[in-house]
């Protein structure tokens, strides 16, 4: 099975090798005989990419100790749950997994467009050949998954097991959403590079990958809310969110995408920002590269570690071969960009676009240079510095409450123009909700500016959507006799795009409601014995009991906290300090029970057997799970955005 | 209106927890000014590992010994370095870390304020585009009518 996965590596290299030759020839002789043979080699080749990396799941499940990458990312009781999450555990099943789902991807978009986008196909084959190309090289040559033990080597134990933080069901799902996610924003770039050399700039392409687009941003975004939710109840700190390089990583290409997301809809509608929506989508791409680049080859944690690793020497090439290759396209192109239609005044929803996809993307420059700034440091002055979670609170935080009051704004505002009575009118109740909470805020003495203003431009954004959504309903109650519920289902179904994003909008301020609960949380770090109590807050903690139990893979330290409230116990908590006995690492086991909008919070630190005494630390976390509510939220918007219309399916069914 | 009511009250649940801390505000701040020194991969609020307790016990014993904020970060710099701090001081080179980021959402401002200005002022707009002998009253009007018909 080994020599299968091998092959298969070799075999999806060689035919993606194929295809780009045909492809090659059929762009550069404008010969179409070779079309059909480049699209089946690329679905050939992305077949054998899913067939090695099934065979690396096999050789996991089936705890193969001959190859190298089952022993360091598993072992024998590795529960087998999580042997398949070693696919991704270690980089050369990383690796292999991006390249499955890419050629995942090329399976679908190419049995999808099978009688649609032909002129636009080969080429966005071609782009997606090289992409598959370049993973599929660095798999074989320096990252092969499908090495096997150097032989005489004498194993201690069954394997080394996966690391005992990826042991948690959200580990199980987080990776794969955040690839689908990562990777899916390869298709709307391959249109647009297709869409430029073919001189086919207008709203087309832009059409025809809309759900391209939204879905690759759905998976990231459920990517991120994952993983800070893995951070928050796996890594045992009570926050969710810690701007450490990996997760910036996939913060930067979620935010051109939602610039892009945006700014397209201007493309759509009016035909114009044909150049700036091109760039959005290559700089969203080459970010997820670069987002690779920058987690694997340990260039963050040190200068000197980028010269160490050659694999880092080769993403970055990638990155700047993507870049040099999309600026060089674009200029050549540079005459297709212009428009026939301009803007007409500052006061219009098109304009409201424009400053958010400036602020978007200033926000993606400032947590990069955040991210990279570290380097640059030690390059000037060669002293190592940390920018951690402090700096980019400080900095990110501003121009957030600027998106989200742009959130509020965009919509109230027109296309092409807005007078002077709308504005009036569209504007005075958010207002009034915004004016309402803030004078409630100061007058309760909220002591964090930003809460108070994050809460008051919340409510800006939230009375603009419900009057808006009143009015539509209103409007279609008025002219077509509808009852409430069905007028607002026919509206959501007549433009799905808008309603969609209003729920994703709503998604959002619950979320930003969810963040300001870390300026009122409340932590204690303490020691009890059995039988002891402590009071934080309302909450009375009591520790009943403490044992030790043995499991399959590890031993778990484990104590019985009740957590009373007007002398009513409403919960245990169990946090535990675990041993894993196949990879030798402790990992703690966070307990958490969630009182109304509240979150108790324990952590186990140790306890002393003997003596009975528990070293913990308690946190009590307001409105965290907003922040989840608010991810749900923004999930059913997405879906009602990506969702045909009636109309749309009515008129699907009529072609077909 | 039931919605405004709810961010009301869920307002009120943040507000009757006073942004007051178990522990003392300063130790609380410097426990987040400070990396692990063993992994500088967290605070050492945000870490548990023995190095991470054991600043933490420093600092609760320097606070008590009546040190200020800048004479505990300044004594750990000394032992480890700036990499110890969770946030560069904004001074000599690292201050661009702090003035790039505003920079960018001012100068980026500023350019596109410059550009509508250009491309919307009545100079560029072309002369089909007669709409200022339209009132305001008759744009609200089809707007009004635009919206009814959910255009």
């Amino acid at each position: 099975m080994i020599t299968l996965g091998a092959y298969s590596l070799q075999l999806g290299f060689l035919f993606a090798l194929v295809s780009l030759g045909f492809g090659g020839w059929t762009l550069a002789r404008d010969d179409g005989r070779f079309q059909v043979a480049a699209q089946r080699a690329l679905v050939i080749s992305s077949g054998f990419v899913l067939l090695a990396t099934a065979v690396l799941v096999q050789q996991l499940l089936i705890s193969n100790l001959d190859l190298e990458y089952v022993v360091r990312y598993s072992s024998v009781e590795t529960p087998t749950m999580y042997k398949f999450a070693g696919l991704w555990a270690g980089m050369e099943g990383s690796l292999l997994f991006w390249s499955a789902i890419l050629a995942i991807y090329i399976v679908l978009i190419n049995f999808l467009n099978r009688q649609r986008n032909q002129t636009l196909m080969p080429l966005v084959n071609i782009v997606l050949g090289i992409i598959l190309l370049f993973f599929l090289l660095v798999n074989i040559f320096f990252e092969n998954p499908f090495t096997l033990l150097p032989p005489g080597t004498i194993l201690q134990g069954s394997g080394m097991g996966l690391n005992p933080l990826l042991q948690h069901p959200v580990m199980l799902i987080h990776p794969p959403i955040l690839y689908l996610g990562y990777v899916g924003f390869a298709i709307p770039f391959a249109f647009a590079v297709a869409a430029l050399i073919r001189r086919r700039l207008d709203a087309t392409w832009i059409r025809s990958t809309r759900r391209w687009t939204l879905i690759p941003w759905l998976f990231l975004g459920v990517g991120i809310i994952l993983g800070g939710m893995w951070a928050y109840v796996e890594l045992g700190w009570g926050g969710y969110w810690s701007w450490d390089p990996v997760e910036n990583a996939s913060l930067l290409p979620w935010l051109t995408g939602t610039a892009y997301l945006h700014s397209v809809i201007i493309q759509e509608k009016k035909n114009m920002l044909r150049l700036w929506n091109v760039i959005l989508i290559m700089i969203t791409f080459i970010l997820t590269i670069f987002g690779t680049y920058i987690t694997r080859s340990g260039i963050i944690s040190s200068v000197h570690a980028f010269a160490a690793t050659d694999l880092g020497i080769w993403f970055f090439g990638f990155v700047v071969f993507t870049i040099v290759a999309c600026v060089g396209l674009i200029l050549l192109r540079w005459d297709e960009f212009a428009s026939p239609n301009r803007l007409e005044s500052f006061t219009s929803r098109e304009s409201g676009f424009l400053f958010n996809n400036m602020v978007f993307l200033a926000l993606t420059l400032a947590v990069l240079w955040g991210t990279m700034f570290p380097v640059l440091s030690e390059a000037v002055r060669g002293a190592k510095i940390t920018v951690g979670s402090p700096y980019f609170n400080r900095i990110t935080t501003p121009m957030g409450l600027i998106l989200l009051a742009l959130m509020g704004i965009g919509p109230l505002l027109a296309w092409r123009k807005t007078s002077n009575a709308t504005i009036k009118r569209n504007f005075i109740w958010p207002g009034v909700g915004a004016v309402v909470v803030l004078v409630t805020g100061l007058a309760m003495g909220v002591s964090s500016i930003y809460v108070v203003v994050t809460l008051a431009l919340a409510s800006f954004v939230l009375v603009g959507i419900v009057l808006e959504l009143a009015r539509g309903i209103a409007a279609r109650r008025r002219i077509a006799g509808e009852g409430m519920l069905t007028a607002l289902l026919n509206m959501v179904d007549k433009n799905r795009s808008r309603y969609g994003g209003y729920t994703v909008h709503l998604g959002i301020l619950i979320m930003f409601i969810g963040f300001t609960g870390k300026a009122f949380t409340v932590e204690q770090d303490m020691t009890l014995r059995e039988g002891e109590k402590t009071q934080l807050k309302d909450y009375v903690f009591t520790l009943q009991h403490h044992y030790i139990e043995k499991r399959p893979n590890h031993i778990a330290k484990v104590i019985d906290l009740t957590v009373a409230k007007d002398e009513h116990i409403i919960a245990t908590l169990s946090p535990e300090k675990r041993f894993y006995t196949d990879s030798d690492q402790p990992n703690t086991e966070v307990a958490i029970f969630s009182h109304g909008l509240i979150d108790l919070y324990a952590i186990l630190g140790d306890f002393d057997q003997e003596t009975g005494v528990a070293v913990l630390k308690i946190m009590i976390n307001p409105l965290v799970q907003l922040i989840w509510l608010g991810g749900i939220i923004m999930v059913l918007g997405t879906i009602i955005a990506i969702l045909p219309s009636r109309a749309d399916r009515k008129l699907q069914e009529k072609l077909t | 209106m039931k919605g405004f009511t709810a961010l009301v009250t869920i307002f009120s649940l943040v507000a009757v927890l006073p942004a007051q801390e178990a522990k003392n505000p300063l130790q609380r701040e410097l426990e987040y000014e400070i990396m692990a020194p063993c992994c500088y991969g967290s605070p050492v609020g945000d870490h548990e590992s023995e190095a991470a307790q054991q600043v933490k016990v420093q600092i609760a014993q320097l606070l008590a010994e009546g040190k200020t904020k800048e004479e505990i970060l300044d004594m750990y710099v000394a032992i480890y370095g700036e990499r110890i701090l969770a946030r560069p001081r904004a001074q000599g080179f690292n201050l661009m870390a702090y003035i790039v980021p505003p920079l960018l959402l001012v100068v980026g401002g500023l350019f596109l304020f410059y550009y509508l200005n250009r491309v919307t002022s009545p100079a560029a707009r072309p002369v089909s585009a007669n709409r200022e002998s339209y009132s305001d009253e008759f744009f609200s009007k089809i707007e009004k009518e635009m919206k009814e018909l959910d255009i």
